[in-house]
């Protein structure tokens, strides 16, 4: 006889009462989800490692707090996006007071970073793709594209109007296009 | 023209277009090769965004819970530290107090006084026992 998987509300219950396996299990369930969200936004590096963990610390912390009005899903995917982007606003100050202290650095136009990818392979290359369009706009596409949020929600979890995400999505789409077509990933 | 069939384009792939702008769509795509193309490379790339995952790391879910292990640990530890100079105050204030009320009431700080014993002789803890 098959055991019935847990249902996630089961599953929060149990972290609740102090089951450090269930939170685990919650972990596991969702980490992939959680990581594309974080790794979609910053890219592969250290740093969205840490804040994708982060987001599961953060849930944890509220587990006693959480009426599981929205999915725990979409609830994990808001987290992942809110730090990501106050992460990649910090990592901004950082490269712009770098770029003061040694003069050197200068925002290059988008062609002439896309102009010369290593050679990658697709998820890299889309990977490297996104990190060259604006924050604002990366979370669009990641939580529209990516998640397959519906503009409504994508909307909600962003705090921006229907009409910015249609907006952003079609600017962003365009962008990632010309991208991807200099790389002839398409 | 054609910036505006690429904004129908983009936007069609998200949203319902009205009647009107759907047609106007459909005729381009139906007249121009370089539309359909267009059209061929969004699909693409939204299967591409959509497929995308990034590698794999087992260790993650481990991580974090060693981390909020961490975390407890060093949630005790702060309450501690945070507690303890409250707590070492109202030991010493209570230590003062109970020092200051068996001087005045047994005149010295000896030992027998601080037990309460002073005034008690060896019979007397006799006399207690025989009793019972």
């Amino acid at each position: 006889m098959t055991q019935a998987i847990p249902t996630d509300e089961a599953l929060i219950e149990q972290a609740r009462n102090g089951e450090q396996a269930a939170f685990k299990a919650l972990v596991l369930r969702h980490e992939q989800q959680v990581r594309a969200t974080v790794l979609g936004m910053m890219g592969a590096v250290t740093e969205a490692e840490d804040v994708a963990q982060e987001v599961f610390i953060r849930f944890y912390r509220a587990l006693s707090k959480f009426r599981g009005e929205a999915q725990l899903s979409t609830y994990l995917s808001r987290i992942a996006i809110n730090l990501s982007l106050t992460a990649l606003k910090k990592r901004q100050k950082r490269q712009l007071r770098v770029a003061a202290i040694d003069g050197k650095w200068q925002d290059l136009p988008l062609e002439d970073k896309a102009s010369h990818p290593d050679r990658q392979d697709n998820r890299q290359l889309v990977q490297r793709a996104l990190e060259m369009l604006d924050p604002d706009f990366r979370a669009v596409v990641v939580l529209r594209l990516m998640q397959g949020y519906s503009t409504k929600e994508t909307a909600e979890m962003l705090n921006i109007p229907m009409g910015t995400v249609g907006s952003r999505l079609s600017r962003a789409q365009v962008q990632l296009k010309e991208i991807l077509e200099k790389w002839e990933t398409i | 023209m054609k910036e505006e069939w690429l904004e129908l384009l983009t936007r069609s792939l998200d949203e319902d277009l009205s009647a009107e702008e759907r047609m106007r769509l459909n005729t381009a795509l139906a007249t121009h090769d370089w539309l359909r193309e267009e059209q061929k490379k969004l699909l693409q790339m939204r299967v591409l965004l959509g497929q995308w995952q990034p590698e794999a790391n087992p260790s993650f879910a481990d991580g974090v819970m060693q981390a909020i292990g961490q975390e407890q640990s060093q949630e005790g530890t702060a309450l501690f530290v945070r507690l303890f100079p409250k707590v070492a105050v109202a030991c010493a204030l209570f230590f003062m107090i109970g020092l200051s009320t068996i001087y005045l009431s047994e005149g010295s700080l000896s030992t027998d006084a601080i037990i309460g014993l002073e005034d008690w002789s060896v019979e007397d803890v006799y006399s207690m026992t025989d009793t019972e």
